[in-house]
């Protein structure tokens, strides 16, 4: 008995001592991770705070607290809903085709021929491009009713030119998106497709897949970790397209996205900056909503199936 | 069965497998060139003048006589301040290199922490700092400008004081301002994927390091960081594309103010000008371009790699 | 059940390397033959051909009555069993085995019946439902057989099978592997480069080199009367000592064999009925002693004098059972044209010599021993071209 309490006292300092040791050791590390959050959170608490103010800046007048004022706007605000449906569509049509057709490429690519290197350099080229001059490169060379390729197609085969940009605001958008990152789809997809050991498909064959079997039952399952990772890794980035609508559309007829909508009311020249930080709040929150909840769903699936 | 699929086949059945694996590489230069088309476009009008681009599609150069020439080049490097791409170049230079390196030197120190380190409340500032990725810049933007336009203060209610929290440094306007502000931004996707990938080192190296008698520190710049740098160079990748492309927060912040804008800024305003200068946008465009392509081309044996370590399991 | 008959078979790659020179093998029904060789001898490649994995540049292939060069591997009624399993990750271990009855459209009461039966032969009715990513090595290993047993298939084709599992394991599984063949009857071709594999478990073992096939007998045949200096080496463990030697003039009494600076007397009856061998007598020759061939003198009082030679003991290897000996001896070691033979440390002059000798032994290190060797039994093969005499 008496040997036994001495040994849990003694565990007791070492656990504290160890635990000192911990302490001293991680200090050095506190200043990045202090400075990381402050500068991640503050201007997001900012942000909040604005949220509940009237503050406009034309015609100037004092921040005002106003309280859930904002908000209740915002949810009743039939322009933001509209936005916050343009970026969800946007966002979801242009990585899904990126990804189809990404993994189109991919297949394509994933054998030795002659000028490899040279196809893969022209495809990854458009990830590259700015996202200005590829909007202005795709509305003026590609949709444009004077001067589209487009158009001179569609010309040659006797339909009259359109100017897309103008008719089809999201849809070209949407088409300069995945013009855009189809090649980074690619990229990740194709190093899914190289990853994949050569034997387990040489199995399927002995094992009497068809290619089309193989590549359905075998290679398909292989490659999903690797489309959710490019779908994450394009839908953080996509959900924050800007630059391209300005310059294509302007924010035409069901092209307006959050971020544009955000902007057209504070910076761009709204300058209510106070309901703009309560549209932006509303988004933040329901994004981390959707992302938490959809992704404990997905785990949950996912850990269900490794179980099972 | 179907025995034609098999690459043995004589005869007719080799014939027809020939073809039939002549389709792939077929279909691939299709894709090819359709993928190239606009790029190609751009390529050929940074060549052509002013009228040509005016008054016909870029096409017609293979049938018209329509010339030629590199006038467009020499005028976006050579011409005078008020259009010329070369200053602009330095300034994004100024903005995107301190906007790379800043945010993957904090950056990784933090993913460090966060996956390495116990300390209370560790899962709750991580998840606080990703799911700022979500966050519309435009927000964010707002209490920035603030912030570089005057500083911050608090007016204390009732006591009628105000506290100067941060005071002004004068970084309205200046490309200071902006690559702070990508730090800032670029953080949040730096940690997540640092994060991911340093959290999927093998732990016996840091068990292994610490008996070796190696602090937090030491195994930071020892070990991780250079076990690292596929990941490191993926998220530069990333971060410089996005700092250089940029054309929102450089226009947020430098506006209108000539000696600070970036290229984006300055090939965005040839489009403007009523159309007066946008002949030279192709040519500035592939100007601006080149330096992505230089870093991208460069780096791009890590690039995937980078991405995928930690969050696919090979 | 089905034979499989490989005649004059080539593969030649597009960039002009030809990895199998006219490759003749004849695979009885139900017959395990065992295919060995140094790595990139082309034993991997062969394998592959008959599964229809690679392209057969020449020659013909037959399983059981037909051609197959030209046909689709599902349809040349084998199974395949890879080196590293080739399992499918995402599907569960029932899902693994049933993969190409589903594909082949068999009905799910008899799928689910097949499955039972298979899981059952190989012990793995617990881990029907479970993942391959939650089985250990030697689990994932018998799912990879049960996926082949499952099929009931003329002929099993196996590359390398136990070579990732742990040394205990692959001593267990290789019975097992043995013991299923014998049970179900299938012709099976076994690929792998472990000889102890090969000689316990095949009926007939194929051993090759450099794309040419070296010798095809029974493991007795080849460890008693290797073909060549190349499985003379290869077969047996530890290898087999092969010296450059001279065999002096022969009288009645037999030859001397000179080593370096010792001589071993042969007597006459090596030479009787080996009229080759007489015919090198007073010229160079390559002689080739097993280690189990030599003997501690000192447990031997009756052995012949002028068949012994003393050297110095410069390292022991105590296995318990017994005893490994390394001596260095001054004659030249003889190449044997084995690229994954170690190469020899440099000792300076000589090269080394290993003899097994019975742990009642009491060698010691550093000792200068008398070392018997059984003359009857030294190997000899002929100086240039390495063919046994």
């Amino acid at each position: 008995m008496a040997a036994v309490t001495s040994n849990s006292t003694r565990e007791e300092q070492v656990k504290a001592l160890q635990k000192k040791e911990a302490r001293r050791r991680r200090l050095p590390l506190l200043p990045a991770l202090l400075f990381t959050i402050v500068v991640t959170q503050v201007p997001f608490l900012m942000s909040l705070y604005y949220s509940f103010t009237k503050w406009t800046v034309t015609p100037p007048s004092p921040r005002e607290w106003i309280g859930i004022e904002n908000y209740t706007d915002a949810f009743t605000n039939m322009f933001f809903r509209q936005a916050a449906m343009t970026s969800v569509i946007m966002t979801l049509t242009s990585v899904v085709l990126s990804v189809i057709l990404g993994t189109g490429v991919a297949l394509l690519l994933d054998r030795k021929f002659f000028g490899q290197g040279f196809v893969r350099t022209l495809i990854i080229t458009p990830f590259l491009v700015m996202p200005v001059v590829a909007g202005l490169v795709w509305k003026n060379q590609m949709f444009s009713a004077a001067f589209g390729v487009l158009n001179w197609v569609l010309n040659q085969v006797g339909v009259e030119s359109i100017e897309f940009a103008s008719k089809f605001p999201r849809w070209s958008i949407v088409g300069v998106l995945v013009w855009q990152w189809t090649p980074f789809m690619m990229l990740i997809i194709l190093a899914g497709l190289q990853g994949q050991s050569s034997s387990v498909i040489e199995a399927a064959k002995v094992d009497g897949a068809s290619p089309r079997a193989t590549f359905f039952q075998i290679t398909l399952p292989h490659l999903r970790p690797y489309i959710e990772l490019g779908v994450l890794l394009g839908s953080i980035y996509l959900i924050q397209v800007f630059d391209h609508i300005v310059v294509m559309t302007g924010g035409g007829p069901g092209s307006t996205n959050v971020p544009l909508f955000v902007n057209q009311r504070s910076i761009g020249g709204g300058w209510r900056f106070g309901s703009a930080s309560a549209f932006s709040i509303v988004v933040v929150v329901a994004t981390i909503i959707l992302a938490t909840f959809g992704l404990r769903v997905l785990s949950g699936l996912l850990e269900g199936e490794e179980a099972a | 069965m179907a025995s034609t699929q098999f690459p043995g086949t004589r005869g007719v059945g080799k014939a027809i497998y020939r073809v039939l694996s002549g389709i792939p590489t077929g279909a691939l230069w299709f894709v090819v060139v359709i993928w190239s088309i606009p790029t190609f476009g751009l390529a050929v009008n940074s060549f052509r003048g002013r009228d040509d681009q005016r008054n016909s599609g870029w096409w017609t150069v293979f049938s018209d006589e329509g010339g030629t020439s590199l006038d467009n080049y020499e005028t976006v490097l050579t011409a005078s301040s008020t259009n010329s791409i070369l200053e602009s170049l330095a300034n994004s230079f100024a903005i995107a290199i301190p906007a790379t390196i800043i945010p993957i030197a904090i950056a990784a120190f933090a993913a460090y922490g966060f996956a390495w380190i116990d300390f209370k409340g560790r899962e709750w500032a991580f998840i606080a700092t990703v799911s700022l990725l979500a966050v519309p810049l435009q927000v964010a933007l707002i209490p920035l400008l603030q912030l570089y336009s005057g500083g911050a203060h608090l007016t204390l209610p009732l006591m009628d004081k105000t506290l100067t929290l941060i005071p002004d440094f004068g970084l309205a306007g200046t490309t200071t301002a902006v690559w702070l502000t990508h730090t800032g931004f670029g953080l949040p996707f730096a940690i997540f994927l640092l994060h991911n990938y340093i959290s999927g080192l093998p732990k016996d190296v840091f068990e292994s390091a610490r008996i070796d008698g190696a602090d937090h520190f030491t195994i930071f710049w020892r070990i991780v960081l250079p076990l690292s740098v596929p990941v490191l160079a993926a998220f530069a990748i990333f971060q410089f594309l996005w700092t250089w492309n940029d054309f929102l927060i450089a226009n947020t912040m430098i506006g209108a103010q000539r000696t600070e804008q970036p290229t984006t800024i300055a090939i965005a305003n040839l489009a403007g000008d009523y159309g007066r200068n946008e002949h030279l946008l192709a040519a500035g465009a592939f100007v601006q371009a080149f330096f992505p392509l230089v870093v991208f081309f460069s780096l791009q044996r890590y690039f995937v790699r980078g991405l995928l370590a930690g969050s696919v399991k090979g | 059940m089905a034979t499989v008959v490989l005649d004059k078979i080539d593969k030649i790659y597009p960039n002009g390397v030809q990895a199998i020179h006219g490759l003749d093998l004849e695979i009885a029904d139900n017959e395990f033959l065992v295919l060995v060789g140094p790595s990139g001898c082309g034993k991997s490649t062969a394998l592959r051909m008959i599964a229809g994995l690679e392209e057969i540049s020449g020659g013909t292939l037959t399983i059981g009555d037909t051609v197959v060069n030209d046909v689709a591997p599902k349809d040349r009624d084998i199974a395949m069993v890879f080196q590293n399993y080739a399992l499918y990750p995402h599907m569960t271990v029932g899902e693994n085995i049933g993969f190409s009855l589903k594909l082949a459209k068999v009905s799910k009461s008899e799928m689910t019946e097949r499955i039972r039966h298979a899981a059952e032969i190989l012990e793995l009715e617990e881990y029907l439902d479970r993942k391959p990513g939650q089985l250990s090595g030697g689990q994932r290993q018998r799912v990879a057989m049960g996926r082949a047993i499952v099929r009931q298939p003329s002929a099993f084709l196996m590359d390398e099978p136990l070579s990732n599992l742990d040394a205990k394991l692959r001593v267990q599984m290789r019975a097992e592997i043995a013991r299923l063949q014998r049970d179900l009857a299938v012709t099976t071709v076994y690929v792998t480069h472990d000889q102890v594999e090969a000689m316990t478990m095949g009926d007939r073992v194929a051993v090759l080199k450099d794309g040419y096939l070296q010798q095809v007998d029974s493991p007795q045949n080849l460890y008693d009367h290797p073909a060549n200096i190349f499985v003379a080496a290869f077969i047996g463990s530890p290898s087999m000592n092969i010296y450059e030697s001279r065999l002096g003039a022969l009288d009645d009494n037999g030859a001397t064999l000179t080593l370096g600076s010792m001589d071993l007397h042969l007597p006459r009856s090596v030479f009787d009925e080996n009229t080759e061998l007489q015919a090198r007598c007073g010229g160079p020759i390559s002689a080739g002693i097993r280690p189990e061939d030599m003997e501690d003198a000192s447990l031997k009082p009756d052995h012949p004098a002028n068949q012994r030679f003393t050297s110095e003991v410069v390292l022991l290897e105590s296995l318990g059972s017994e005893i490994m000996v390394h001596f260095n001896i001054d004659a030249k070691a003889a190449a044997t044209g084995d690229p994954d033979a170690v190469e020899e440390v440099g000792t300076g002059e000589g090269s080394s010599c290993v003899a097994r000798f019975n742990p009642r032994s009491g060698v010691r290190l550093g000792d200068t021993i008398e070392v018997a060797v059984d003359a009857a039994r030294i190997h000899f093969f002929d100086h240039s071209t390495g063919a046994a005499l």
